[in-house]
């Protein structure tokens, strides 16, 4: 399994969930390493973007493309209607339901709490845009994808 | 040099489920049951052997006329898990809130993403304060659960303001006048002040579902870490904001925010549907952790059958299998949430039997309810995976063991009555309902097949042991001859505020 990039989120599920054990360490959208495992109502944890954000997959013979992070396609089908994306082998998945971006301009550095300091602190990857809502951000290379509205 | 040998773990896995919005548009998985042993995932393949006559006795080739997936899930659900996947089971659209007063309908359309507020006909339980959660055209296809902010204002038509902490304070779907809005729960307010762990009473905006004379069981600050179940002395007191003492002298476990929701369960009615809605099924087997295995991400899957058992002292048990469409392989592992609620037990169940709770209804060792929606998995065009999948015919069959009394089964199933005397073909009728309450008095699961046609009483078998007689008894859920509009029903008292 890859190590995945990873973006800042906000729960928004119906009910407090716990976060299994053993696959931490979990940070918040502040970089602070969470101290419970149980996750609330408005609660920020850094995770993967794809989770968060959608990906999309081209299918090429028995191959399936990556083509990145939210809804992406290649400039020669921008044109095309969704039907006609599905038809060309394009694969979309959305995000989770229950995980919402963080917008990044509400965001401050990531910063490790002097106090937890004990373990050596997992690095921290910096946010990711949330490239669904900020379109004239590149998603991937923009010399080959392009993003759909 | 010699190596050692890295193992996976056979417990390094997962099962993740999602409800896809769009049918064929993978989810990433949100729903992440704690699984048992008899969970797994299979390949399912049509091939065909190639004999050609090329004057051997020699098999020319193989090919693959169709892949797809099987898989097979087994839990002890909690009340949110519960909900979820009857709703996959028993059909889209499957679940319908049963909503409380206040009630009452829109007096103007509104606009999903624009409108700050909502025009409705009538104030009556409307005029507390704080937030309160209604469910805005329930029965139309924008349904949607929305936070709105007490009391309304105006002289009628009264304006009812969407809470800032929904949706940006804005009706996310567009709604019709005239469309209903409803209270989600009996009981349904907030916190209008904070209240410290160790106090003994709680103070809210409004009574709606609080005013009479006894207790009522309520969740405070649901979907927050600091969420309790508590049972209160009804009514309270005040005029607005008013107040309640906890019940046998009990005392707040953790402490509440102003603003935190009060209600008592969501209560969803799930029933068999026409043909079910499509989930995405993501298994990890040894890809946790680390680890080098695989995880699988399956699109378009549908419940093939579902049982849900439990026996004497045990706990009540969910088997699911589901056909999928097509799958890739991931490549990241997902965040895995788990729900942070009780399973339930058999010892939390109250029986009704053919109508009665007292006879056989009290002799109950065991039972399952097996709901096959028996998939149409042969709908493939031009690809090698299939083009969809559909329910066919439902099949809903109980089996339950009861602990022998008397004859009177046997002569019901067999002699057409419990004083019948000789063999008759009438079909015994009866009804089938169970409800498990947790101690709480808020989680509850009420699983309801309200026709059975008995098929079978097991005969007591004698054994020399010289313990006790058991009867094994069998019965198919019917519609009555299409009196009714169901043949299974699950009804699930929870916190999930919105409709699966």
């Amino acid at each position: 399994m890859e190590t995945p990039q990873k973006i800042a989120a906000r729960y928004i599920g119906n009910h407090a969930v716990l976060l299994q054990a053993g696959m931490g360490p979990y940070y918040d959208a502040d970089g602070k390493r969470l101290t419970s495992l149980v996750l609330s109502y408005g609660d920020t944890l850094m995770m993967p973007a794809e989770e968060v954000l959608g990906k999309t997959y081209l299918r090429q013979g028995e191959t399936l493309l990556s083509l990145g992070i939210g809804k992406v396609v290649l400039p020669e089908n921008a044109h095309k209607s969704p039907e006609e994306l599905a038809a060309s082998n394009y694969e979309f998945h959305s995000g989770r339901s229950d995980f919402e971006p963080v917008v990044l301009s509400v965001l401050e550095p990531p910063v490790e709490e002097p106090a937890q300091a004990e373990e050596p602190p997992a690095p921290v990857e910096e946010p990711t845009p949330d490239t669904s809502s900020q379109p004239e951000q590149p998603a991937k290379d923009a010399s080959q994808i392009e993003e759909v509205q | 040099m010699p190596t050692v040998l890295v193992p996976i773990r056979s417990d390094n896995a997962y099962w993740g489920f999602s409800k896809e919005v769009v049918p064929g548009t993978p989810v990433a998985p949100s729903v992440f049951p704690r699984w048992q042993d008899g969970s797994s995932l299979e390949y399912d393949l049509k091939m065909e052997e190639i004999w050609e006559g090329d004057g051997s006795r020699r098999l020319s080739q193989l090919v693959k006329n169709q892949q797809g997936v099987k898989i097979k899930l087994t839990i002890m659900p909690r009340m949110n898990e519960i909900g979820f996947f009857e709703m996959l089971a028993m059909g889209a659209s499957s679940d319908t809130i049963t909503t409380a007063s206040p009630s009452t309908t829109l007096s103007a359309g509104a606009t999903g993403g624009t409108s700050t507020s909502l025009s409705v006909a009538a104030n009556t339980g409307l005029t507390g304060t704080g937030n309160i959660q209604m469910v805005v055209g329930q029965g139309t296809a924008t349904v949607e659960t929305a936070t709105f902010t007490l009391p309304v204002t105006g002289g009628g038509p009264y304006v009812l303001a969407v809470a800032a902490s929904y949706n940006g304070g804005k009706i996310a779907n567009n709604h019709s006048s005239a469309d209903t809005i409803a209270s989600v729960a009996t009981a349904n307010t907030a916190f209008t002040s904070g209240a410290s762990a160790g106090a003994t009473t709680i103070i809210v905006g409004n009574n709606n579902g609080l005013t009479g004379s006894g207790t009522a069981s309520v969740v405070l600050s649901p979907g927050t870490a600091n969420e309790e179940i508590v049972t209160i002395t009804t009514p309270g007191t005040g005029a607005g904001p008013y107040t309640y003492t906890l019940a046998n002298a009990a005392t707040l476990k953790n402490a509440h925010t102003s603003g935190d929701f009060v209600s008592t369960p969501v209560i969803h009615v799930i029933s068999d549907q026409t043909d079910g809605a499509y989930a995405t099924i993501e298994v990890g087997l040894g890809s946790l952790y680390g680890s080098s295995g695989i995880a699988l991400r399956v699109r378009s899957c549908k419940v093939e059958s579902i049982k849900r058992s439990g026996k004497a002292g045990g706990v009540i048990a969910y088997e699911m299998e589901f056909a999928g469409i097509a799958s890739t392989v991931q490549s990241t592992p997902p965040t895995i949430t788990l729900e942070k609620h009780n399973i339930f037990l058999y010892t939390q169940g109250t029986w009704t039997l053919d109508g009665s709770t007292s006879g056989d209804a009290l002799n109950i060792e065991m039972f399952d309810i097996q709901q096959k929606n028996n998939l149409a998995t042969e709908i493939q065009t031009e690809q090698l995976t299939r083009a969809a999948l559909i329910f066919g015919n439902l099949a809903v069959d109980l089996g339950f063991d009861v602990v022998y009394q008397n004859g009177s089964r046997i002569q019901e199933v067999y002699f057409g009555s419990s004083t019948g005397t000789t063999d008759s073909q009438t079909i015994y009728l009866g009804a089938f309902n169970v409800s498990f309450l947790q101690p709480s008095g808020f989680d509850q699961l009420v699983l309801n097949v309200p026709t059975i046609a008995y098929t079978k009483v097991g005969m007591p078998a004698p054994k020399k042991d010289g313990k006790y007689f058991k009867q094994s008894l069998s019965a198919v859920g019917t519609s009555n001859q299409g009196a009714n509009t169901y043949v299974a029903q699950t009804t699930v008292y929870n916190t999930q505020y919105s409709q699966n």
